[in-house]
């Protein structure tokens, strides 16, 4: 009570951080100490990691990542996955949420058939998908085939390995995208639709007009944890190219990059100057996408 | 637009919602549907409305069948229980959504539009998301978007039942208003029986999905067609007593009440309006159980050797509880039910 | 949101103090140690276990390896272990990449085990913290040192003391080389030789292409092949302190341009998207390729017999084999001098001519010692095996040589190695000229 009727005096502040203290003390511990450590890594030409004694303070780091092509290339692999295979990924798992809810029977057995791939472990179905990528003896090529398309080797060439990289992606968030839009979906209350239906309107403006904008929130909500998610693609990589990161480095992607630095070349402070752009980029994305949104989503 | 349903019926897979329904709405007429909960209003409302495809039966609108048209091809303006807003656009977009989608141009359709908020009265609110407005004005925003498209045909599902007592009473008056400068044949479903008893020219009376009956609403309460016509209609309710036929005579709890001829010696069900009670007129002895202040009115409870008996009198009327009173009843507030199918039994006064 | 920026400036702001004094005072602290080499510091060795003591042997070792690795564990702890009052624990760790990740989240946590498979460049970064054990003392000790340490092969001494020339930092454990496996029905069949060069190996290929359509050659490892194939065309690749010289002639460009030609036309082909080319050796879409003799196993031919060779060269007199696997070490963080001694009894005994019998006939790799190559058991388990490796790769035992491992704050062996990898996959795939390739290579590392 005091708290509530005292929120200005010094006592109410008092007490409010004792009550904040344990959560303050585990966020430290867990998430902004490692943060700045990180941080203050990437500050440094060379680093002991193991002694935390760093030489050369400084932007070195940063400049060596930002000059390094295999960076070059993990940036725009990246942002093709944020960009394209991520939005890609919703439109798709929304056609099939509206084609899901629209039907009468065998809705829920559609709905676990479509959750199947969220239980499932990425790494052993990347070794699947390594297959049906495979040139020769990929299920992928023989569809192409059908069509008189030649066969692609999307594994070896470092032209594709991105799009392989997407589709294996896109495949991997439709589970959960799908069941996220059809709760969404199904959430709509019925009257909107048949409301609409007296209003004269045909099934394109129903779902342009009245199911997506209700779906507005879910969307958004869908892309920011898709975004971020996208910025952090790793185990897809490694599923499909192993720790090589595909032919001539051409799958890396930011978060296998600065893995492949930490652990694979022992280069910490290196890592850490990555990770700190990373970070920066997913930060700002978040904000502009937050201010962005609040223009366009109807919440309730 | 006169509206004709032949022999409808509903069923959703095992339920019978709504059981061969006849009914004639006359054109330009305020139609009240009423019913308690679950007797099938809002299925009847939506077949006519064509959300629903009745699983046997035909509807006219007029001389033509509609039966097998879409909503939106049959002219009809609808009102939902909870308006069905849509929440994300404005009030002038919720008015323009049914004209957009008849492709008539935008200035048209502008200019239909503020009509039709200048008629119920929500100009000022144009630009509001529904989020911002009161009940009352939503319910005004959801006719206004029902009527835009000039509808033949006017359907209201409890329209008032999201509103407070007081504007209940202010948004039924206006309804009434709007459908009589429209001139619009318009379907009103209630639960209500006050609410449909003071806007409606007509009342079909629905429950279990049967008709019960299909009258005007000062017919329905002075010549129920049955007892749950008789329960339903009325506040105070109707009292409700077991009595028989002797001679010609009604006799309840041992009491002769009065005299109806015509009517065979039988048990029945006895229904006596509260106000068709007159004490201090007559010779029957009853005493006062309770006494109970409703508004205006004042009600007594009568204890008739063990029946009990509501009246009421004016609220300047004074007596006691235990007080012994005298009374007799109005032969025009009594009515006979059969005590197995509830069908009324008329007789005369005698 | 607003106090989520809150947050976020805060953080930035507790984070520049951080970096304003670590700028102030850990250079110094920097100067001070730099100045010492980094070493660890076993002056007088102890030779005595007071108490029993149980020490954990990391390893990345699965399925069939990882049970001969428990097999020799047990034969230890029941005899020489039981002797000294020595248990030692094996523990796997996943693969290679899973055993680097655990070593480096122990050794920051300060509990790294006492004995380690790894390669030479982790042991680089290792020495870092301070904890990688020199084993000098232990290994020339009058009484607990390795009596016959001239019997391991001179190569594999080298590759374990390759930081200075004499400090031992590990001993080798699972060695293995390169070979060509070869599909030896299909060479009878049309009476081909095996390719004792390189120029021999692109003819095979052209003609081997042009009756069958498909390569003839492929290599599992592009890294290695660069590696090695520098040393053939008379380059050097790096030393041990993390000096580059592939840059300095052409030999690396020579390379590249020798696996172009034979790529472009089809003669040859990488493993890419199947990972390793025993799969498809197996299924007879290629003829020959060259992996490592550890992965004899996974070969398994269908409807044909296989045979290994020598790997080509390019000249007689310049012959070079690359040495791979990895070794053992030993790590003293917060471990006592008796753990730390019996760390080294358990590799002294993975080194010794016994336990390398056992591994070198149980799993595909080479025996370490000139004792085991010789030993009559071992020839008489020569003839029972169909496995030829435990031959060709022997056979090249005279010009081996291993890859340094080394790590500067810049670059590491690791990098040079993925960098040149990189360049031959871009000159094939993606058609890069192949000195652009390499000088690209090289601008990355500096
Ligand atoms: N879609 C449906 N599926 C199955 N049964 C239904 C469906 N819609 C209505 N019913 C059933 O049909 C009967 C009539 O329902 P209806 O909605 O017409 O009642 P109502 O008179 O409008 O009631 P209320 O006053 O509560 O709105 C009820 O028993 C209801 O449970
Ligand atoms: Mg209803």
């Amino acid at each position: 009570m005091s708290i509530i009727e005292g929120r200005n005096t010094a006592r109410g502040t008092v007490a409010a951080w004792v009550y904040l203290l344990p959560a303050l003390i585990i966020i430290s511990v867990f998430v902004f100490y490692p943060l700045i450590m990180a941080f203050r890594m990437s500050m440094y030409e060379s680093y002991n990691f193991y002694k935390n004694v760093g030489t050369g303070f400084g932007f070195a780091s940063f400049k060596r990542v930002l000059c390094d092509s295999d960076f070059h290339i993990a940036v725009k692999n990246t942002l093709f996955l944020s960009f394209v295979a991520m939005p890609v990924s919703i439109i798709i798992s929304l056609v099939i949420a509206l084609l899901i809810s629209s039907i009468k029977k065998f809705q829920a057995l559609f709905q676990t058939f479509f959750f199947l791939p969220y239980v499932t472990s990425v790494i052993a179905v990347g070794i699947v998908f390594r297959w049906l990528f495979h040139s020769n003896y990929g299920l992928i090529n023989y569809f192409l085939g059908l069509f008189h398309i030649h066969p692609v080797a999307w594994l070896n060439n470092p032209k594709t390995t991105i799009y392989a990289l997407a589709i294996y992606y896109i495949w991997g968030n439709l589970a959960f995208n799908t069941i996220i839009l059809l709760v969404g979906v199904q959430n709509i209350p019925k009257m909107y639709y048949n409301a609409a239906r007296v209003d004269g309107a045909k099934w394109g403006k129903i779902i342009f007009r009245i199911t997506l904008p209700q779906l507005s929130p879910t969307i958004i909500f869908l892309t920011i944890v898709g975004f971020i998610a996208s910025f952090k693609v790793y185990n897809e990589v490694y599923a499909l190219f192993g720790d090589l990161g595909g032919a001539a480095n051409s799958a890396y992607t930011i978060v296998f990059y600065i893995y492949r630095t930490f652990y694979g070349a022992g280069r910490m402070h290196i890592a850490a100057a990555a990770a700190v752009i990373l970070f920066v980029a997913i930060l700002c994305i978040t904000i502009i996408q937050m201010l962005v949104s609040k223009k366009f989503v109807h919440y309730k | 637009m006169e509206i004709r349903l032949e022999n409808i019926q509903k069923k959703f897979s095992s339920v019978v919602a709504v059981h061969d329904m006849n009914i004639r709405i006359k054109d330009g007429s305020l139609t009240g549907l009423l019913g308690p909960s679950g007797c099938g209003k809002s299925t009847t409302l939506f077949m006519i409305a064509g959300l629903y495809a009745p699983t046997a039966g035909n509807i006219f609108f007029g001389d033509e069948a509609v039966t097998l048209l879409p909503p939106e091809k049959r002219g009809i303006g609808l009102v939902f229980q909870n308006y069905a807003l849509y929440p994300h656009m404005t009030v002038l977009k919720n008015i323009l959504f049914p004209l957009e989608n008849m492709k008539i141009p935008k200035k048209e359709a502008l200019k239909m539009a503020e009509e039709m908020a200048d008629i119920v009265q929500i100009r000022d609110l144009l630009d509001r998301k529904p989020s911002q407005l009161s009940g009352g004005q939503q319910q005004r925003v959801a006719i206004a978007r029902a009527l835009v498209k000039k509808a033949r045909v006017l359907l209201l599902d409890e329209p008032l039942s999201n509103l407070d007592a007081r504007l209940r009473l202010e948004t039924r008056e206006e309804i009434r208003r709007i459908q009589k400068e429209t001139g619009i044949t318009t379907i009103y479903v209630t639960h209500d029986q006050e609410e449909a008893m003071s806007i409606t020219d007509d009342i079909v009376l629905m429950d279990k999905g049967w008709i019960q009956q299909q009258d005007s609403p000062q017919q329905m309460y002075l010549n129920p067609g049955n007892q749950f016509t008789a329960e339903f209609l009325g506040n105070p309710p109707v009292n409700i007593i077991d009595g028989k036929i002797t001679d010609s005579v009604l006799v309840v709890c041992g009491e002769k009440l009065c005299g109806f001829d015509g009517v065979e010696d039988q048990p029945v069900v006895v229904g006596i309006r509260p106000e068709a009670v007159l004490i201090g007129n007559g010779d029957i002895k009853a005493s006062v159980r309770l006494i109970e202040i409703v508004g205006k009115d004042k009600i007594i409870s009568l204890d008739l050797k063990g029946c009990l008996i509501r009246a009421i009198v004016s609220l300047d009327y004074d007596c006691n509880v235990e007080e012994l009173l005298s009374f007799s009843v109005k032969h025009s507030g009594v009515f006979l039910f059969d005590k197995t199918t509830g069908a009324r039994i008329k007789g005369f006064a005698s | 949101m607003k106090k989520m920026m809150l947050i976020i400036l805060s953080l930035f702001l507790l984070g520049s103090t951080v970096f304003a004094s670590g700028q102030q005072e850990e250079p110094k602290k920097e100067d001070a140690k730099s100045k010492e080499p980094a070493k660890a510091e076993v002056v007088s060795i102890n030779k005595e276990i007071s108490s029993p003591v149980t020490v954990e042997f990391w390893h990345g070792m699965s399925a069939k390896l990882g049970e001969t690795v428990e097999l020799l564990a047990d034969e230890f702890n029941q005899t020489i272990g039981a002797e000294k009052g020595i248990t030692v624990v094996p523990v796997f760790q996943g693969g290679y990449t899973d055993l680097k990740q655990k070593l480096t989240a122990s050794i920051k946590a300060g509990t790294a085990p006492v004995i380690s498979q790894g390669y030479s460049n982790y042991i680089a970064e290792f020495m870092q913290a301070d904890v990688v054990v020199a084993l000098n003392d232990y290994i020339y000790d009058s009484e607990v040192g390795i009596k016959d340490f001239e019997d391991i092969f001179p190569g594999y001494r080298a590759e374990n003391c390759q930081i200075d020339g004499k400090t031992f930092y590990s001993l080798p454990f699972n060695k293995s080389t390169e070979v060509i496996f070869y599909n030896k029905t299909f060479f009878e069949e049309n009476g081909y030789e095996v390719p004792k060069t390189w120029d021999e190996m692109s003819a095979l290929c052209k003609t081997i292409y042009e009756k069958t359509g498909k390569p003839g050659m492929g290599y599992d490892s592009l890294d290695n092949y660069m590696i090695t194939m520098i040393q053939q065309f008379g380059g050097k690749y790096t030393d041990a302190q993390g000096n580059i010289y592939y840059s300095q002639n052409d030999a690396a460009v020579k390379a590249i341009n020798l696996f172009k030609e034979n790529f472009d036309k089809g003669y040859w082909r990488i493993a890419g998207e199947d990972k390793y080319l025993s799969g498809p050796f197996g299924n007879a879409d290629v003829y020959m390729y060259i992996g490592s003799t550890a992965g004899a196993s996974y070969v398994k031919p269908n409807g044909f017999e296989w045979d290994s060779a020598p790997i080509p060269y390019v000249s007689a007199d310049k012959k070079a084999a690359i040495q791979q696997g990895t070794n053992v070490f030993l790590m003293n963080q917060n471990k006592s001098d008796e753990e730390v001694y019996a760390g080294y009894e358990f590799i002294k005994y993975l080194v010794s001519k016994d336990a390398n019998f056992i591994w070198s006939t149980n799993t595909g790799y080479l025996p370490i010692r000139k004792s085991v190559v010789e030993s009559p058991e071992y020839k008489k388990f020569l003839a029972t095996t169909t496995d030829t490796t435990k031959i060709s790769g022997p056979a090249q035992g005279d010009y081996y040589f291993y890859e340094p491992g080394f790590f500067t704050p810049n670059y590491s062996s690791y990098d040079v190695r993925v960098s040149l990898r990189a360049a031959v996959e871009d000159a094939l795939l993606n058609g890069t000229d192949a000195k652009t390739a390499v000088d690209t290579a090289y601008g990355k590392l500096k």
